[in-house]
């Protein structure tokens, strides 16, 4: 608790500053209007809806933030952005509330929200193109649901929306300079 | 009217989608337009990157963007929601934040944006550079009173800050295009809703709950049908019904089509069957039954 009245205090330390430094985002033009949260489609399934995320980030609850589902459940769909009587873009500090648990190697809360999406990513690391057919069977692979979902991979082959094999970008290394200092794990 | 513009078909467009690559192209070359695909694009990142990292959720759109400036195009037709909102995002940006400018700069490299491209998604393109009457007056068949709600998903319309095409919220450019071709557009509180797309594999249980809600008020309006631009959506809504059948005991059976699918059949396109087998909600007893194939 003193760490955080501390943090307070000094504006210079806290999170709030933090996120108007890298996102421009003014956090405490916030009067806790509750419209973003009254709209988010996905608040059914947070720890902290949208509204308390803004609190939090104000009074500098950096551990409880980047330890938190909500942070992942978020679908970025940008409702309580658009929404936001005061123009604080929520969406937006909420991805650098993920991005900051990425850097900082946080246990994240969802971890397979997060595995998906790193998979994702070395797949078009990869390939400069994203490999549905190998990612999806790996990540299914990886949380255990491969045969659960086998049935509906098979069914999407069959139709025509599944390709077998991987389009490639033809230049790589621009591909892989682009990955090299990035947080997706190699 | 519109001549030629870039076009980036973003990965899903080339595999769990590759139905709305082929109509749209046929559609855009019956109206006329060209599409310049990219050179060597790459995937956007969409709707992974910006998560992970934002500098890597810049840099893959940058190098397209940058692509596009260096082949002269001037406008970028990207059809998919979720790369029109990260190519948008990072132009707007880029242009306004010389830090990151510069970051991005250096991973991209020897490729070079400078923020000149325009980027378009199809409803913007039909509805101000093709425009309603130069559609209409191409009508060869009429679509016999098909009732169907528009369904725009989030990004179609609502990018914070950047001005829309349409409105945000209310959003009435799919419905005014296919009303005057003899479409019977249902009024319904849901076009703009979020569908989960980018949780359908992580997160399918609450995918279930969303996709439950939009396509239950679908239902209940009247709508024969859910027309879409977005191939997130389609797949979403498309894919989720026979799991909310099984998983809620429902008996949803509404085909999702993109809405170049229906302009084809208006502007007089006979789509080959195959078209319609990559839906997974069979729609071809509504088509028939509308006497529209």
């Amino acid at each position: 608790m003193e760490q955080k009245a501390e943090e307070i205090r000094n504006p210079e330390r806290s999170l709030a500053l933090m996120v108007k430094e890298e996102t421009g985002e003014n956090v405490f033009a916030c009067y806790q209007c509750l419209k973003c949260t009254a709209g988010c489609p996905m608040s059914f399934a947070m720890d902290y809806p949208p509204n308390q995320i803004i609190r939090m980030v104000q009074l500098g609850l950096k551990e409880e933030l980047l330890n938190s589902k909500a942070i992942w459940i978020c679908s970025s769909c940008y409702t309580c952005s658009v929404r936001c009587p005061n123009d604080i873009h929520i969406a937006h500090v909420i991805d650098f509330l993920r991005n900051l648990a990425i850097k900082e190697k946080v246990k994240t809360a969802e971890e397979n929200v997060v595995l998906f999406h790193e998979m994702f990513l070395q797949s078009v690391s990869k390939y400069g193109r994203a490999y549905e057919a190998q990612f999806l069977s790996k990540y299914e692979m990886k949380t255990g649901k491969l045969i659960k979902n086998m049935v509906s991979g098979l069914k999407m082959f069959l139709k025509g929306r599944m390709a077998i094999l991987p389009q490639k970008v033809k230049k790589m290394d621009e591909i892989k300079k682009i990955f090299s200092g990035s947080e997706v794990p190699k | 009217m519109i001549q030629e513009t870039g076009y980036y078909p973003g990965c899903s467009l080339h595999a769990s989608s590759k139905n709305l690559d082929i109509t749209l192209k046929d559609l855009f070359k019956k109206l006329g337009i060209k599409l310049n695909e990219i050179p060597d694009w790459n995937c956007c990142g969409a709707s992974a990157a910006h998560c992970i990292d934002e500098i890597l959720a810049l840099s893959l759109p940058a190098r397209d963007l940058a692509r596009a400036e260096k082949e002269g195009f001037k406008t970028v037709l990207a059809p998919c929601s979720a790369c029109y909102q990260r190519l948008v995002v990072t132009h707007e940006i880029l242009v306004k934040d010389p830090k990151k400018m510069e970051k991005v700069e250096k991973l991209i490299s020897p490729n070079s944006y400078k923020g000149t491209i325009v980027i378009k998604n199809i409803m913007d393109l039909l509805i101000n550079d093709v425009t309603i009457p130069e559609i209409v007056a191409r009508k060869e068949k009429d679509l016999n009173g098909l009732k169907f709600v528009a369904y725009y998903g989030c990004w179609l319309t609502r990018i914070p800050r950047v001005k829309s095409f349409d409105s945000v919220e209310n959003p009435v450019s799919i419905e005014n295009i296919l009303k005057p071709l003899g479409a019977e557009p249902i009024d319904w509180p849901y076009k703009t809703d979020c569908c989960g797309g980018s949780f359908s594999i992580s997160k399918e249980e609450l995918v279930i709950e969303l996709d439950d809600k939009i396509i239950s008020m679908a239902d209940k309006v009247g709508a024969e049908c859910i027309v879409t631009t977005c191939p997130l959506c389609q797949t979403n809504l498309d894919v989720m019904q026979e799991k909310i059948n099984k998983i809620k005991g429902k008996d949803f059976n509404l085909p999702v089509f993109y809405i170049t699918e229906l302009l084809g059949i208006a502007l007089g396109i006979k789509w080959s069957s195959k078209i319609w087998r990559y839906h997974m909600v069979d729609p071809v007893d509504l088509l028939k039954s509308k006497r529209l194939i």
